[in-house]
């Protein structure tokens, strides 16, 4: 019913609606239209948290306290990777990253990790978009990007 | 029939007459059905559907999520945007519906609820689409101002009070901008008053709310310059609202200001009489602080000026509105931290008192007692605090307690006398 009331509401929650668009929409084109400048920073080790659960008793006072640690729940399918950034000033200070794989891909791939000082060459590239955000992009190992198969996905 | 109560009275009754063969079947569901078109009500049986109808809405939704979550990993960032956008543009289509249709509050509180879902969706996924690492604060501050036109659009309280749950997140981030909460907690501020000043079926639930967005504001605003003027202002003017509810013969339960607003007094009044550090003024305060503490502030004191002469002018509003002023004199050349905690000590006596002699003159034993409360209160303090022997603890002691029974004991009998 087109109401003078209903017309002032469908055209505020018309405006609001389009008003809100403006953030999402912002950030999407700064990913999509804006190239990031990409660096890459050496992997110094890389480790896999494969711990299911811990329990860790904490003396405290009279009192045994006991933690329950399950980083199976946090840190599940992903690869902790230490890294050293490059010396250049617009590069993001980075100490490690959790990379996303699944546990199987991780432990697969993780005897071919080696340390820069053992003759390694693992690199990870970092992409910086002009907002001051920053994303993991590919893993790579002596130059080629490591690219875990999708599950799910039949070949043709 | 007007009364409603009576109305659902009868209603309930038709069961039992039933059985007990004063009415027949037909009768009885005549009545039935002219109760239910009286109350606007739908037969009991709507709602074990409606009940199953939203169980069921809810697994539908929760499937589609763990569906949407086994082949997100295998979609490009675009599919992903577009799974991301279909709430939102579902709550278009629901929200000119609504509109438009004129539906049910119950629809109006799903729209306004689901289209502010959809743009807090749409706000935080692209970070996690582009495995950015966007700005947790941000998002949840721009989640909290896109909600709030819709709540006003909608006229919704359930997403009001999702939003006065929000605000509190807002003070869990050390670098949130002192105006961005001091304007959050405004900005809900006419949508309570809409409801809480007309004849809302919601007004109950939004006085609740509204002690929730005054002890945010509080929190997050009223101590960034002078704390003692900003909580006894908010506890004052909540103590002068919830004596005009009293007045009006509210009931306990709906008229929660009352309540909570003496019992924040009495603890501040007890603070500001024991100890100096609670006429502390922040001089390291921020503009930005200041000015969000002044917003607070002052909102506060002109509903405390709009409040006075709504009430019987009497001795216990004129030390209420006291409590406001006083924070103040500390302002006068001269006037420092241990004057102000004698001038409260003093206050909480001549409060305490005047709240009991107010009490038995009207017989009301509510008053009655939050002075003997007050008066207790400024004992139990003093008691711990001076350096007096225990023999003299003790007289004092005794003397208070034979005087605070005595009268209690020409309280009750007034009380009685009045009765019969």
């Amino acid at each position: 019913m087109l109401t003078k009331t209903n017309i002032t509401r469908i055209v505020a929650f018309t405006l609001v609606f389009a008003g809100a668009l403006y953030y999402p929409v912002r950030e999407v084109l700064y990913y999509e239209c804006e190239k990031p400048t990409e660096y890459r920073c050496k992997v110094v080790s890389a480790e896999l948290n494969d711990k299911e659960f811990e329990i860790r008793p904490k003396v405290s006072g009279r009192w045994q306290w006991v933690d329950y640690i399950f980083p199976r729940a946090e840190k599940a399918n992903k690869l902790l990777l230490r890294l050293r950034t490059p010396d250049d000033p617009g590069a993001p200070r980075l100490n490690f990253v959790y990379y996303p794989m699944s546990r199987e891909f991780a432990k697969k791939i993780l005897p071919s990790f080696r340390s820069p000082a053992e003759g390694g060459n693992a690199e990870l590239e970092i992409k910086c978009y002009p907002n001051g955000r920053w994303s993991i992009g590919d893993l790579l190992i002596d130059g080629k990007p490591v690219k875990e198969p999708k599950v799910g996905v039949i070949a043709p | 029939m007007d009364n409603k109560e009576e109305l659902r009275w009868l209603l309930s009754e038709v069961p039992n007459l039933r059985r007990a063969g004063v009415l027949d079947e037909a009768n009885a569901e005549a009545l039935e059905k002219h109760c239910l078109g009286e109350l606007d009500l739908k037969p009991p049986q709507w709602r074990f559907i409606y009940t199953l109808f939203f169980i069921g809405l809810g697994m539908v939704a929760a499937g589609c999520v763990l569906c949407v979550n086994n082949f997100w990993y295998n979609l490009s960032p675009h599919w992903q945007l577009a799974v991301c956008a279909v709430p939102a543009v579902l709550s278009l289509i629901v929200g000119m519906v609504t509109i438009l249709k004129q539906k049910t509050q119950l629809w109006r509180e799903f729209t306004a609820v689901l289209t502010a879902v959809a743009f807090g969706l749409l706000i935080a996924m692209p970070h996690q689409i582009y495995h950015t690492i966007g700005s947790w604060r941000e998002i949840y501050v721009l989640t909290l101002f896109t909600a709030l036109p819709f709540i006003y659009i909608f006229n919704s309280i359930a997403l009001t009070t999702v939003y006065v749950v929000m605000l509190f997140g807002l003070s869990s981030w050390q670098t949130s901008h002192p105006l961005a909460g001091a304007f959050a907690a405004l900005a809900i501020l006419p949508m309570l008053h809409i409801h809480i000043s007309r004849t809302s079926p919601d007004r109950v639930w939004s006085r609740y709310l509204m002690i929730a967005v005054a002890g945010f504001g509080l929190y997050y605003c009223g101590f960034n310059w002078y704390p003692a003027l900003s909580a006894l202002a908010t506890a004052g003017t909540m103590l002068y609202a919830g004596w005009i509810l009293s007045e009006r013969n509210e009931r306990y339960r709906c008229n929660p200001w009352l309540t909570v607003s003496f019992v924040s007094m009495l603890a501040l009044l007890a603070m500001a009489s024991a100890d100096t550090r609670f006429f502390q003024i922040e001089t390291d305060a921020s503009k930005a602080a200041l000015w969000a503490y002044w917003l607070f502030t002052g909102a506060v004191l002109a509903t405390n000026i709009r409040l006075f002469p709504k009430s019987r002018l009497d001795a216990k509003r004129i030390c209420t509105g006291l409590a406001v002023l006083l924070p103040l004199l500390i302002f006068i050349p001269g006037v420092d931290a241990r004057i102000m905690k004698i001038v409260f000590n003093v206050y909480l006596g001549v409060y305490g008192g005047v709240l009991m002699l107010d009490g038995f003159k009207r017989s009301r034993l509510l008053t009655y007692n939050g002075g003997i409360a007050m008066v207790l209160m400024l004992i139990l303090c003093r008691f711990f605090d001076t350096e007096w022997s225990r023999l003299a603890r003790s007289i004092a002691f005794v003397a208070i307690g034979v005087v605070l029974i005595a009268a209690n004991f020409i309280f009750f009998r007034r009380r009685f006398k009045v009765g019969r």
